[in-house]
């Protein structure tokens, strides 16, 4: 390919690269900087350069070099996140190269295309809206490369034919949507995974883990009760439950993966939600305590979390029942009861030496061992908390040498997950058995549901009573009873204006959208396909089935676009001033008057003026007067009788007639 | 529309044209328009209630074709060309067609002479720059080709020799479409040499009324001022050729010569020599209009008196005049205006 003469000009680059730059923007902003650069310096390379693209040999090396880095970048050339960077890399290249007309199209089809492939990393309405504006945009820009000249005054014209390209697409999209055939499991549900930064708890807990989750307002699930909802302070959703402790880091066991011996009673359950669960792309699932029924992918494990087999990594929605009176291993096995009592060697010595002398007062009353005897442990404990000056904040958490002891006897400063960290070691101590659980608590009523926020984050403590099994004790409740009565935010304030009311107030609104998206568009799946066709007489829908209904609806809705295509290309020409007069002249008869296409501007004027008002009239003759001298006059030369010819499209365009009202006009036919 | 193509307004028009058109600034054209419009009047005021017949007479004179006037007896074609001939200065001669008139008695014939020895033309009526052809339809055959050749061509030729017609050169001839007996009807070839055929039809109620009150017309006829000469004939001809015609009206004409081509009821649709009159027709209306540009309105109101004589449609000839006429309408209906 040899330089050759081109057809466009300097305004369609500068269009066709920010369609690109549009399309690629969001695959830009992850991939790695480096690459992000280079096809941001190439992009603005091609604004500034001319049309005889660099010669061959540069171009195969930036190709193979750009390949290359991709490769070296992502370790492989499979799956959706190298396969979207190549092509957002090709896209770049392409226009390197932009000479001609056709390579324009090319480019902004790709574009497309690259676009398209968003949806593989995110199905959330923002991408959708985002997607929409960069068909919108791309469709312009194909309309801007067919022009010679562009005013600035015409580009909200050209943004509204572009608009009324994409228009026709609309009905297809929604019948696609409708009755293209689901598959059960996203095909690249699983492959990026991995790649993808998590969110929300792990499955450890160390200190700051949770209180950095402070200021992520991102929802973490949402939550529709069937029935009655529980109090705040009783919502406490149940995550990772964590038994071994190293001194500073609280870890799952292995025990953790075994499936429960006792599952609630359905019929006990007296809690009934749905959860609509954001990827989090852990292996397990939330849930209020003690879910009875849950979905069939899930397991219930011996510490009653509900495990997944694989990472939710896309949003998951799921129904559950709880059983609240559940009593959770009344006999502990004594494998379970020493995991439960397991400490670190060698740390805290204080709060050991302050455990056991809890132990030692609770065993001058109770029997060594009983529940009684464990209960005025924890109420010491919590007395404890409750009574010493001990403040749950934020900021300002100093790093502790010894998480334990520093906090507990100096520091006295701290967040939920040191709380419930140091509540538990120091049953431990004392010979309760305990574990912590983190999780999340409470959840803000958002409408017709609940939201549960990243910051709704928290860690607390179970102990274990004989012959009650597991209890909840959350040692913050006793420093800061608000953060559990009325949430996290209430507590502590939130820093700058990020959180400000009216901030969080619109970013819950926001949310509503956002649930509404999620329940009708993203988890539009078989099942709801084939609910929504069985009223039509479908009652089993085959895929093959599908396809076919879905081709003749297309065929349909195209067979029908195109014949009212058709229709207004009878009625439409090329030249926009007349397009403009014609659209005059339909407002007119829409007003009542009996005017055509065939109607001339003199005929018009005797039609209409003496139906409308004498202002409307009046404006009318003046639009006229000005169509006929632009139009059939000899006036005036080039570029002036475009401006003019714009002005008056404008103008024609503006016009709205407003017919006489007549109440004589009856009495005239009667007289007659 | 009717009353806007009432005679005041047409001063008002014409007026008009000569302060804000280019040009028709120049003082001797103001003139020749305001002459132009009083001899409108006057003849409307002769020929009453027929403002648009009058416009049309005018527009064909102004475009430089011949005008024939298709019409029962006594509706006022003859009242109309005489009035033209009173209004208009032009030497005016009259030809009463019938079964037996021969050519020579319409374009004139060689005489010997014998005081010179020589054969000498005898000027026929036609060497006249306004003639009526009155009835044409009962002449024979020859009769009325000498008379269109004359009206095509410009000249006259007898015995080898040529005699150019005076200039302007302007005929208006008549035909009777009832008395059918013994005429021989003009075949469609010969009607595309007259620029317009109009026919007048009965005059609306106050016009007659008017008519019926008013004294004789041959007396009124008596009174015409002669308002127009020859020489304003010619520069208004000459004005009519200059007016300026868009692209978008030439995209209209066309649209309608090729519409009246594939129209379904059309056998065959307008010439190329039709469509060019009826651009030149358009033009000699617009000055009517009072404008140095032609606009689709004046398509529309010369379209049906140009095309329905030209056009030839399918069905049997009987009606052909009356069907015609819808045809045109239709074509003018369907076309849009670009």
């Amino acid at each position: 390919m040899t330089a050759s003469a081109t057809d466009l000009q300097r305004h369609m680059v500068a269009w066709v690269m920010g369609a690109s730059l549009f399309s690629i923007l969001p695959h830009l902003t992850r991939m790695s900087p480096a690459l992000s650069i280079l096809l941001l310096l190439l992009i603005a390379w091609r604004l500034h350069a001319g049309f005889k693209p660099p010669h061959w040999s540069i171009r195969t090396a930036l190709v193979i070099g750009l390949v290359i880095l991709v490769f070296w970048l992502n370790g492989g050339i499979w799956g959706r996140l190298p396969g979207s960077q190549l092509l957002c890399t090709m896209l770049v290249l392409k226009s390197i190269e932009l000479q001609r007309r056709r390579d324009a199209l090319l480019i902004v089809s790709l574009g497309f295309f690259v676009m398209a492939t968003w949806f593989l990393f995110d199905q959330s309405m923002l991408t959708f809206l985002y997607l929409v504006a960069g068909t919108w945009l791309g469709l312009t820009t194909m309309i801007v490369i067919q022009r010679e000249q562009v005013l600035s005054s015409d580009v909200p014209r050209l943004f509204r034919q572009g608009a009324m390209l994409a228009a026709p697409a609309v009905p297809i999209a929604i019948a696609l949507f409708f009755l293209f055939p689901r598959l059960s499991t996203p095909i690249w549900g699983i492959q990026g995974g991995e790649l993808e930064g998590r969110t929300g708890l792990s499955d450890s807990m160390s200190p700051g883990d949770i209180s950095s989750l402070f200021l992520d307002d991102s929802p973490a699930f949402r939550v529709r009760f069937d029935g009655p909802v529980p109090e705040m302070s009783e919502r406490y959703w149940r995550g990772p439950v964590l038994w071994q402790f190293d001194g500073r880091r609280w870890s799952q066991i292995f025990y953790g993966g075994v499936n429960a011996r006792e599952k609630p009673a359905v019929n006990d359950a007296d809690l009934r939600y749905e959860v609509e669960l954001e990827p989090h792309r852990q292996k397990w699932i939330y849930a209020l305590d003690y879910p009875a029924v849950y979905p069939e992918e899930a397991r219930l494990t011996l510490d009653y979390l509900l495990r997944t087999k694989h990472p939710v990594s896309s949003l998951k929605r799921y129904v559950i029942a709880s059983d609240t009176d559940f009593v959770d291993n009344s006999a502990n096995s004594r494998t379970l009861s020493l995991q439960a009592l397991q400490l670190p060697a060698e740390v805290a010595p204080q709060a050991r030496a302050l455990a056991a002398q809890w132990e030692r007062e609770a065993a001058q009353s109770h029997a060594p061992q009983s529940a009684e005897q464990h209960r005025a442990i924890v109420n010491a404990a919590l007395a404890y908390f409750r009574n010493e000056p001990f403040y749950y904040r934020l900021e300002g958490l100093p790093t502790l040498q010894d998480p334990i002891d520093d906090f507990l006897f100096s520091s006295r400063t701290g967040y939920c997950e040191h709380y419930a960290s140091a509540f538990t070691f120091l049953m431990r101590a004392a010979g309760v058995p305990a574990r912590v659980v983190t999780g999340y608590q409470g959840g803000i009523d958002n409408g017709e549901y609940y939201l549960i926020r990243q910051s709704d984050a928290h860690a607390w403590a179970e102990v274990w009573l004989p012959g009650s099994g597991w209890m909840r004790v959350d040692p913050t409740s006793a420093v800061a009873p608000q953060r559990v009565i009325t949430g996290s935010r209430s507590v502590i304030d939130a820093p700058g204006w990020l959180h400000a009311e009216w901030l969080v107030d619109l970013r819950n609104r926001v949310d509503v959208l956002r649930y509404w998206w999620n329940r009708n568009v993203v988890s539009f799946d078989a099942k709801s396909q084939s609910r929504l066709l069985q009223p039509l007489g479908i009652e089993y829908t085959s895929h093959t089935r599908l396809l076919l209904i879905m081709l003749v609806t297309t065929a349909v809705i195209g067979l029908a676009l195109f014949l009212w295509l058709r229709r207004s290309e009878l009625t439409r020409s090329n030249d926009p001033l007349q397009n403009a007069w014609r659209q005059l002249l339909r407002r007119l008869q829409r007003a009542g008057i009996d005017c055509r296409h065939s109607s001339a501007p003199g005929e018009l004027l005797a039609l209409a003026v003496p139906a409308l008002e004498t202002e409307s009239a009046q404006q009318l003759r003046q639009l006229v007067q000005r169509y006929r001298q632009l139009r059939y006059a000899r006036t005036l030369p080039g570029s002036q009788l475009q401006q003019a010819s714009t002005r008056l499209q404008r103008a024609l365009r503006r016009y709205r007639p407003r017919p006489q009202q007549r109440p004589t006009f009856n009495l005239q036919r009667i007289r007659t | 529309m009717t009353q806007s193509l009432s005679t005041d307004h047409n001063a008002d028009n014409l007026a008009d044209l000569s302060t804000t058109t280019a040009t028709a600034r120049d003082d001797g054209n103001q003139a020749v328009l305001a002459r132009l419009a009083a001899a409108m009047d006057q003849v409307n005021a002769v020929v009453l209630g027929n403002p648009q017949a009058i416009k049309l007479t005018f527009c064909s004179m102004l475009a430089g074709g011949h005008l024939l006037i298709e019409d029962l007896p006594g509706v006022g074609k003859t009242t109309l060309a005489n009035a033209m001939a009173g209004t208009l200065g032009l030497d005016y001669r009259r030809i009463q067609f019938t079964s037996d008139l021969l050519p020579a008695d319409v374009v004139g014939i060689s005489i010997y002479s014998q005081n010179h020895e020589q054969f000498s033309f005898q000027h026929g009526p036609i060497f006249s720059q306004l003639v009526l052809a009155d009835e044409i339809n009962r002449a024979p055959p020859r009769t009325q080709s000498a008379l269109l050749e004359a009206m095509a061509e410009n000249q006259v030729t007898v015995d080898g020799q040529h005699y150019r017609l005076p200039q302007p050169f302007f005929v208006i001839a008549t035909q009777n479409p009832l008395d059918l007996a013994g005429t021989w009807l003009l075949p469609d070839s010969q009607l595309d040499r007259f620029l317009l055929k109009i026919s007048l039809g009965y005059p609306p109620r106050d016009a007659e009324r008017a008519l019926l009150r008013a004294p004789d017309r041959q007396a009124i006829l008596g009174n015409c001022d002669r308002l127009l000469d020859s020489g304003d004939v010619i520069a208004l001809r000459k004005l009519a050729t200059r007016v300026h015609c868009s692209e978008a009206l030439l995209d209209y004409i066309h649209a309608l010569i090729e519409h009246s081509r594939n129209h379904a009821g059309i056998a065959i649709g307008l010439s190329p020599r039709a469509g060019l009159a009826l651009l030149a027709a358009s033009r000699a209306h617009a000055i009517l209009e009072g404008r140095m540009h032609a606009e689709p309105d004046d398509v529309k109101a010369v379209f049906t008196a140009l095309a329905a004589h030209r056009l030839k449609l399918l069905d049997e000839p009987g009606q052909h005049s009356k069907d015609a006429t819808r045809v045109a309408s239709e074509l003018l209906e369907a076309t849009a205006i670009p």
